[in-house]
């Protein structure tokens, strides 16, 4: 039985981060991705608030030059879908859908992902016209009209970084009024934020971008149709935690409780990036991430050898 | 399997294969670029088994409206130009491994 220092689930920022760390600290280490590096990055499209690239780097650009840079010092990655894990057995099991792996430690850093609209073609326009992150993406749509969905502090407070630097921002909500904390409404009152309330985006007009949107009103049925070059949804986020919820604590958004250590509650496993809970979620935190659960992974081994 | 990218010179493949996956992509869509790994990881395991023919939307057009695709990436198995079941935007290797084995290709 082969038994890897570390394993890692998950090929984003944080994995190939502490992938690479853990290299260079010279432990064996096995990275399992479901589909191809860089996660939520690699459908992000440019990205330009990740420190180091002033002309700003293609997401799934930088997610292969993050691969590369863990398998070259050792790392190795394999293709699979976890099914199932045993994180207290000696060593620790991993089960894909086509083999069993051992590992003394587990990172977990299988992310999370935006809660999508559900509308047709919203896949192939990520990146092309809809976004999941105002701070992220904002720059991108400067002095164009956009509309923005979602009623929580997330969609308001990306309304109105939004408002600051597009010609428009409509934002939709599905029920009447905001859910958002009221600390925002004399702001959003005072901006030129415009409002559609009861209502959903029903579809998606695009050509090789999106040129606009069909909203329709759940009270009357109405659709109308909307002129816009973007459209940003903040509908919540969902963490990729099903497979750990009887194994590792959760907090009550189902994120996977792990401080600034990343430790877990339970000793060798770790949890790193988006899926834990934290403060901000970006590539910069998710990799820091990376690099600091595997000091706490050399602690680890000292104190199982004495 | 091989990638195949299809052209005015070998599009007939496309509906004249007697079994082809045929993959509609374009180079704006960013799933595709995520998508694009996992494809030549596949052509290098199942090598000898059939190839995977990609058709950028863009300079065939009607070839994805006949075909009604709305979404990219989508993939399909094409037998003598009929289509199976459309697979869109797959989250994960092994779910397109599945898809392969229930069109029968695997």
């Amino acid at each position: 039985m082969n038994t890897y220092d570390v394993i890692i689930i998950g090929g984003g920022p944080a994995g190939y981060s502490a992938a690479l760390y853990a290299a260079r600290n010279a432990r064996s280490v096995l990275i399992i991705e479901k589909l191809s590096a860089g996660g939520q990055m690699a459908t992000t499209g440019i990205v330009e608030n990740y420190p180091g690239f002033d002309d700003g780097i293609d997401g799934f650009d930088l997610a292969e030059k993050m691969q590369a840079g863990a398998e070259k010092f050792g790392a190795e990655t394999v293709y699979d879908t976890v099914e199932a894990v045993d994180l207290k057995a000696e060593p620790k099991q991993v089960k894909t859908s086509e083999s069993t792996y051992y590992g003394e430690t587990i990172v977990i850093a299988t992310g999370a992902h935006p809660r999508e609209l559900g509308v047709a073609n919203e896949a192939s326009y990520r990146g092309r016209g809809i976004a999941y992150c105002a701070t992220c993406d904002g720059m991108l749509y400067k002095g164009k009209d956009v509309v923005i969905v979602g009623g929580g502090n997330s969609a308001v407070a990306d309304a109105l970084f939004l408002s600051k630097i597009c010609h428009s921002v409509t934002l939709i909500h599905r029920r009447h009024e905001l859910r958002a904390s009221r600390i925002y409404e004399k702001q959003l009152y005072e901006s030129n934020i415009s409002f559609i309330w009861d209502s959903k985006i029903s579809e998606i007009i695009a050509d090789k971008k999106v040129t606009g949107i069909k909203v329709k009103n759940l009270l009357t049925d109405e659709v109308q149709e909307i002129a816009c070059d973007g459209v940003f949804v903040a509908i919540g986020r969902v963490p990729d935690t099903e497979l750990f919820k009887t194994q590792l604590t959760l907090d009550k958004s189902g994120y996977i409780i792990a401080d600034e250590s990343t430790r877990t509650n339970i000793e060798g496993v770790f949890a790193i990036g988006d899926v834990r809970t934290k403060a901000l979620r970006q590539i910069v935190t998710a990799a820091s991430d990376g690099a600091v659960c595997t000091k706490y992974i050399e602690d680890y081994f000292i104190n199982k050898e004495s | 399997m091989s990638l195949i990218t299809v052209t005015k010179d070998n599009v007939n493949e496309v509906t004249e294969s007697a079994a082809v996956v045929v993959e509609f992509w374009a180079p704006w869509c960013g799933y595709c670029k995520r998508l694009a790994p996992v494809l030549k990881q596949l052509a290098q395991t199942y090598e000898k088994d059939l190839d995977i023919l990609q058709v950028n939307i863009d300079d065939f057009e009607a070839l994805a409206e006949e075909y009604g695709i709305e979404t990219i990436p989508t993939l399909v198995v094409m037998r003598q130009g009929k289509a199976g079941k459309l697979l869109i935007a797959p989250q994960a290797k092994t779910l397109i491994i599945d898809w392969l084995k229930e069109e029968n290709l695997l």
